[in-house]
């Protein structure tokens, strides 16, 4: 590195014009992030927040709550099996107008009351089995919503009274509400009479522990029993825009790739005659590249931790606003990771031109 | 002693369908303390003879050795392990690295040879004295003139201490009185440190400085190699 510092000194502005790139991309990098985590969450934190290790779902329904509607009395069969607990779970979303004339979309879950899925308060109190009760999450409220508010819902004529405000959760972009069971399933299964609905649910929450087998579980109940992070697909749009964000991150990571190749290239033609007398003077090739390697990843992950910086600060800005933008540690680093990983393969690209220098060139006049 | 030998040395290139020898049975011994000049037009094979003389390329025939070491069928990292330890190089234009001032061209070249930073720095030191530029040390090449970037690319290639010198035109660039005087300090420094130096050059106003200076045509080297001045 004695020569690679000295360099990065003396070429500075031509080394911070390159690492002013890298950090734009570094920015667009965690930028992009932010928005495909909060997409993410804004498509799936309720499910992600439940404390459970599968779903089940009808058969051939694609993991979709809005398809799927199973027997409560199949959900008894599951919770005999030993290692398994496991629950009815109702999600459907609506429509609502409130009593203050706000209208609001939202995914209403039906828990069992005592049953191991529950959600916390922030406000208010749990809806008491017998009443039309229902509790809000953040999100809603925010819209205007309060506790005491009756909420109509479309297609049902259910209306139902908000008794609590839970921390802000959503399914399928839409804020979640939760109320009981039985209160889901007549708001749900409006059109059968309440005996009928009782019987009916979307889902069924399970606890598994390792050993159970639920594949073959899922086959003796006749149903579609998925983990939950496989159930997130279910979720409406959660494939397409998890799949159209990750496709956009990786042409980010290609076109930065490309940068530092061609960057690079330039910047080994440019300095040939120099190799060749490093060459010359016994400099091995070995030496020459882990130099170069060494002189790109101090720009390279400085640039990075620059742009990642900036693209931090811009998404403290954004967070909180209308736009679905979530900052979360885990995948801004491996945004950057991935950005430097990607950084070095087109840099690879770039030097490689350096194995093939002769040290014979230092020689003025060769021939 | 000799430091340098080369002997019977062929060297060829391709150009078209034809075979031309840049270096046609060519021998030259060098004793240690020696200051060779080999003088001859473009094209004479000069810069090839200095190519295999200093590993940088192996002859197509012939035998190349260094003190007792036959360098002549070494692999590249061998010849590069040579470069760094027994051989230094004057270069035309001086070839110095624009990133480096005067003092790290030469702490980088001791570094490559496998020297201590400080003990590269403590000889860094003591040889831009013995070229007189300690007052310049902290200059990049830019800021140098041509005679003084030559003195710092003689005092890189005497950092390792090496057993043989080659110098490739040395005074390209400069007028006549600092060519006298960076081939007077090479003529000097050879002697006093018992190095084996060959200069090529067609610079025949500072060949007299020279201890023997042999004429090269056509890649092969004059029959007597003792001249004390040749007509190009």
């Amino acid at each position: 590195m004695f020569l690679a510092r000295r360099e990065l000194r003396f070429a500075w502005g031509r080394f911070a014009l390159m690492g002013s790139v890298i950090a734009l991309v570094a920015v667009l990098t965690v930028m992009l992030s932010g928005l495909a985590t909060g997409l993410v969450d804004d498509g799936i934190s309720g499910l992600r927040a439940l404390p459970v290790t599968h779903l089940a779902f009808q058969a051939h329904t694609d993991s979709t709550f809005s398809r799927s509607t199973i027997d409560v009395a199949t959900i008894e069969q599951l919770n005999a099996t030993k290692g398994v607990r496991a629950e009815p779970l109702g999600l459907s979303l609506f429509n609502a107008r409130s009593s203050t004339n706000v209208t609001v979309d939202l995914a209403l879950f039906g828990l069992q009351p005592g049953g191991f899925v529950a959600t916390d308060l922030l406000h208010g109190s749990l809806p008491d089995a017998a009443s039309n009760g229902v509790i809000i999450t953040q999100g809603l409220a925010d819209s205007g919503v309060h506790i005491g508010d009756r909420l109509s819902f479309d297609r049902s004529n259910t209306v139902l009274t908000v008794t609590g405000i839970a921390p802000k959760s959503t399914y399928g972009h839409v804020d979640l509400a939760y109320t009981t069971l039985a209160v889901w399933q007549v708001a749900t299964y409006n059109s059968l009479d309440a005996t009928a609905a009782a019987k009916l649910v979307s889902s069924a929450a399970i606890v598994a522990d390792g050993g159970v087998n639920t594949g073959a579980l899922a086959k003796t109940a006749d149903l579609d029993i998925v983990t939950k992070t496989s159930a997130f697909n279910g979720s409406p749009g959660y494939s397409a825009e998890t799949s159209t964000m990750t496709l956009i991150r990786g042409f980010l990571y290609v076109i930065a790739a490309m940068i530092l190749g061609a960057f690079f290239t330039v910047w080994t033609i440019q300095r040939r005659a120099e190799i060749g007398l490093q060459k010359a003077l016994g400099a091995s090739t070995r030496a020459v590249l882990l130099d170069s390697l060494g002189q790109v990843l101090v720009v390279l992950v400085g640039a990075t931790a620059v742009g990642a910086a900036i693209g931090l600060a811009l998404g403290a800005l954004i967070s909180g606003g209308t736009v679905p933008f979530s900052l979360q540690s885990g995948p801004v680093t491996a945004a950057s990771v991935t950005l430097i990983v990607s950084g070095v393969v087109g840099m690879l690209v770039g030097i490689r031109r350096i194995t093939s220098v002769d040290p014979i060139i230092a020689l003025g006049g060769t021939r | 002693m000799t430091a340098l030998v080369l002997d019977d040395l062929c060297v060829y290139f391709g150009d078209g369908d034809e075979q031309i020898a840049a270096l046609d049975h060519v021998s030259l011994a060098v004793a240690a303390g020696e200051f060779v000049a080999i003088v001859g037009a473009s094209g004479s094979g000069k810069s090839s003879l200095l190519a295999v003389a200093g590993a940088l390329r192996s002859p197509d025939s012939g035998t190349v050795m260094i003190g007792d070491v036959d360098i002549t069928n070494a692999t590249p990292s061998e010849r590069a392990a040579v470069r760094r330890t027994q051989i230094g190089f004057v270069f035309q234009w001086s070839n110095l690295i624009d990133a480096l001032t005067a003092i790290d061209q030469l702490i980088y070249m001791g570094r490559l040879a496998g020297m201590s930073s400080r003990d590269a720095r403590a000889e860094a030191e003591r040889l831009l004295d013995v070229v007189g530029l300690a007052q310049k040390a902290n200059r990049r090449p830019g800021k140098l003139s041509g005679g003084e970037r030559q003195r710092v690319g003689i005092a890189r290639a005497l950092i390792t201490k090496p057993a043989v010198l080659l110098i490739d035109e040395p005074t390209s660039a400069l007028d006549h009185s600092r060519a006298l005087d960076v081939v007077t300090l090479l003529r000097d420094l050879t002697h006093e440190r018992r190095i084996a130096t060959v200069m090529v050059t067609h610079d025949l106003s500072v060949v007299e400085l020279a201890d023997r200076v042999v004429k090269m045509g056509d890649g092969r080297l004059g029959e007597d190699a003792d001249f004390t001045r040749v007509d190009d």
